[in-house]
């Protein structure tokens, strides 16, 4: 019997498709998990179900919904409370600082009536502490971990946390289904095994589970049934008997082998241009671990990863935006720590992923945004009087000038703020802004996001043909597989923070999509 | 709207500003225009420090106190020494420059640590150190007959003449010319290099990182070249005004200068030189034309000095509150 089923369901964000066309049968007391790559359209699935307001703001979606048969109409998360859909989500909505079991029940709690709740309603009822304790404690024991009730939650590890968020959607009584939203990312090994067993349990007792991933062991260690979708597309939905790890990684990344671009040939040179030793950083949440790469001069080397596994990291370490343990190496001069003048002097000029708020100052003129940096450190664009350096602005509009001329930037002249331009032009900006530099190493995040199908492959293009014309090294950061097969020779992929591989561009997409999807305890 | 369309108005309206100011003064009253270029002159420097503060991204200067009791000491110790005239001045200024450089940096270090709340701390760090230094012009042992208390001997007096030293050695004039000459030096100093790489730090410091610009750097050398003025002018001030005041005087100086720099049409995030020039034309306007005009009206009452206050707090509040306008950066 099928618990939810999804109907033709069709999503757009304004032109783009995010899910186009998706059936999904979730049958009662299965694990179904939904595999899928950044931009698949897994999250967007999720908030569907779970009634989540960005669906409604951006105009609501195509398609039917069933519950037991009944077709249901989800607009708000307390409707899909009240249907029996309970979401854990990758984000924990835990407050840290009181208590699991006040967090476990909080705007749920179980009350006892008094004489005052009986004239004003059942918002004046007495909080009963005593069983909420006791349920909390049930229910931990049952998950077969020793947190206690009256544990303040920011003692906890991120693991346990999820514990808790697990906890406060399975007291519920009537509910039919939990959506796990990426839940193991912050597992330890033992963790990982405790929650396999969980949802086993769970699972067993009649309740079904929908679980988000893009990790291929989890799916096929924990899941009976696994669906897979690529670019908003149902891939297809398998037994887990019936289907290979390789198979799936395919199927999640597709085969692209068709559209090799015409790559620079290939420089025969073994010249280390720069290298990173052990550099372990952190930034917000995200961190990377303990990364050794060696870069050759003249190639083009990708970054890639799904988000949340040190992409962004990457980048702003190279930039010296932030500060790492471990050592970089540039032409054999070691970089100092979280110093980005001492990096772009010494020939890193860093992209940023954050466009708007790094990369660019939107207020500022075309030509201030290209040149303030050069003037800077490479002192161009300076007009002496006496021992005064004065800055020389209509060199800088001269140069801006023959850059807008060469990377085709659409403007009015170079005085043209730079917030008027559109995202591709702002973008081509940016990478103006590093190429006058003259770095040997150019470092682009991102470099594609936001930006219309064609500007992209402008852009990527003109990255490649400066690479092949001025032999200049580029590490290009995406999390779009794709372009960076397109695009470099070699693919550096992280995983799990740390450095799964690396791959040349030529290698088959099943062997990205296991080194992308693969989880910690392989290597 | 162009640029230069921006330009071609900005020029009228500041044109035509210096013409309504030149003939209501001289309609006004004998003397108004002298007493107007006066207090320009006077008030002139430390309305410019808040420029390079709210250029590198600090905000404004409320804790110029420092400043300006930097320059204080210069003064006093210039008349403890003895020297007279132009040299004593000079001495003071020269000594005030040294001082607040030193202070200027120990105090941008202080507000690198406590970003986006500047301008609270740098209030109460001005109205500390005002505090701190009554003390000490009590305790230090000067003992010219100028300065200390005729009985007893000891301390300060709260108002010191300069009558033997630098009262009135610049005349209006000379006050003046020290006044554009600093507008024209910042000026300049802003389309320097390093003055391209502090503007840049204020604007957005994320930038300015991703450009290799170290913008806490920046930052201190902004509140060094603040505090700097501050001394400078509060030395100008006092010349203009014949006498130095110690102990509580320094304490309200900064809401001055702030409304001054804000009725030139700055903001906490952006200032030119142009600004504090205008500003502190329009808010000495108001004090020299406002004051006997209030005063004929409410004849036997100090209204005058309340409408003062309720103007350049007035506009302090304003521009606070204005802040949260939406710009694109």
């Amino acid at each position: 019997m099928n618990v939810i089923e999804i109907k033709n369901i069709s999503k757009k964000y304004g032109d783009s498709v995010v899910l186009d066309n998706i059936s999904i049968n979730i049958k009662k007391g299965e694990i179904h998990a939904i595999l899928g790559e950044n931009g698949a359209g897994k999250s967007t699935l999720m908030n569907i179900l779970c009634g989540m307001p960005i669906i409604e703001k951006t105009g609501g979606f195509e398609g039917e919904i069933y519950i037991e048969g009944e077709k249901v109409n989800i607009v708000t998360p307390k409707d899909a409370l009240n249907f029996g859909i309970g979401i854990a989500k990758q984000e924990l909505a835990i407050i840290n600082d009181i208590t699991v079991w006040e967090n476990i029940f909080l705007n749920d709690e179980i009350t006892n009536k008094n004489i005052i709740s009986k004239i004003f309603g059942k918002n004046f009822e007495f909080i009963d502490e005593k069983s909420m304790i006791n349920k909390s404690n049930e229910i931990m024991e049952s998950m077969k971990n020793n947190i206690k009730a009256n544990d303040v939650c920011n003692k906890l590890s991120i693991g346990e946390k999820h514990f808790i968020e697990i906890a406060r959607e399975i007291k519920r009584k009537k509910i039919k289904v939990i959506i796990f939203d990426e839940p193991t990312s912050a597992f330890t090994e033992n963790e990982s095994k405790v929650f396999g067993e969980i949802i086993r349990n769970i699972s067993k007792s009649g309740v079904s589970i929908i679980f988000i991933t893009h990790k291929l062991d989890e799916v096929i260690k924990y899941s009976d049934r696994i669906t897979v979708l690529r670019n908003g597309k149902n891939e297809g939905t398998f037994d887990n008997k019936n289907i290979t790890k390789e198979k799936l990684a395919e199927l999640m990344i597709g085969n692209n082998q068709s559209q090799v671009f015409n790559k620079k040939d290939k420089i025969q040179c073994d010249e280390i241009i720069m290298s990173l030793k052990n550099v372990t950083a952190t930034k917000g949440n995200e961190s990377i671990e303990d990364i050794s790469v060696d870069i050759y001069k003249g190639e083009i080397i990708g970054v890639a990863g799904v988000s949340g596994q040190g992409r962004g990291v990457f980048g702003d370490v190279l930039g010296g935006l932030i500060n790492y343990k471990g050592d970089i190496y540039i032409n054999g001069t070691k970089l100092k720590n979280g110093d980005s003048e001492y990096a772009i002097k010494n020939g890193i000029a860093y992209v940023s992923d954050d466009r708007k708020g790094t990369g660019l100052y939107l207020a500022g003129s075309i030509y201030e945004n290209i040149c303030t940096s050069a003037m800077y450190i490479n002192n161009k664009f300076i007009k002496k009087i006496g021992f005064i350096n004065f800055a020389n602005k209509k060199e800088m509009k001269k140069y801006t000038e023959k850059c807008i001329k060469d990377l085709n930037i659409k403007c009015e002249n170079p005085s043209q703020k730079v917030g008027e331009l559109s995202g591709g032009n702002q973008q081509k900006v940016c990478i103006a802004k590093a190429l006058a530099l003259n770095p040997s190493v150019l470092v682009v995040s991102e470099v594609t996001r936001g930006i219309d199908i064609l500007a992209k492959k402008n852009i990527l293009e003109t990255l490649v043909n400066i690479s092949k014309e001025k032999g200049l090294t580029i590490i290009m950061i995406s999390s779009d597989l794709n372009e960076l097969i397109k695009y470099c020779e070699r693919i550096i992929i992280l995983n799990d923070k740390k450095l799964r591989g690396i791959l040349a561009s030529s290698e088959p997409s099943e062997k990205f999509g296991l080194a992308i999807s693969e989880g910690s305890e392989k290597n | 709207m162009t640029q230069k369309n921006n330009k071609k108005e900005n020029m009228f309206a500041i044109f035509s500003g210096v013409i309504i100011i030149i003939i209501a003064c001289v309609l006004f009253k004998k003397g108004t225009l002298i007493d107007f270029l006066n207090r320009v002159g006077m008030n002139g420097i430390l309305v410019l420090s808040m420029v390079p503060t709210i250029i590198c991204g600090v905000g404004l200067n409320f804790g110029i106190s420092i400043g300006i009791l930097c320059g204080l000491f210069g003064g006093v110790l210039s008349i403890e020494i003895g020297l007279t005239g132009i040299l004593s001045f000079v001495f003071a200024v020269f000594v005030g420059i040294i001082l607040s450089a030193i202070t200027g940096i120990l105090y941008g270090k202080l507000l690198n640590g406590i970003k986006g709340d500047e301008m609270t701390v740098g209030t109460y760090v001005g109205f500390s150190m005002v505090s701190l230094m009554s003390i000490a012009w009590v305790i230090l042992p000067f003992k010219s007959p100028d300065m200390v208390w005729t009985i007893g001997g000891k301390g300060l007096r709260t108002t010191i003449s300069l009558e033997n030293s630098f009262g009135g050695v610049l005349g209006v004039f000379g006050s003046i010319f020290i006044f554009i000459l600093l507008c024209i030096l910042l000026y300049g100093f802003l389309h320097t290099k390093t003055g391209i790489a502090m503007k840049t730090a204020g604007i957005k410091p994320k930038y300015a990182l991703n450009c290799g610009i170290k913008p806490d750097k920046y930052r201190i050398l902004g509140v060094m070249i603040s505090n700097i003025f501050g001394a400078i002018g509060i030395l100008v001030y006092s010349s203009g005004y014949g006498f130095l005041q110690l102990y509580q005087a320094p304490l309200m100086m900064p809401f001055a200068a702030v409304a001054g720099v804000l009725i030139g049409g700055a903001t906490i995030k952006k200032a030119s030189v142009l600004n504090a020039l205008l500003g502190v034309c329009i808010f000495q306007f108001l004090m020299t034309v406002s004051t006997p005009f209030i005063n004929s009206i409410f004849s036997d009452s100090s209204l005058s000095d309340s409408v003062r206050m309720v103007i350049s707090y007035g506009v302090v509040l304003f521009a606070l509150v204005r802040q949260g306008g939406r710009r694109i950066k």
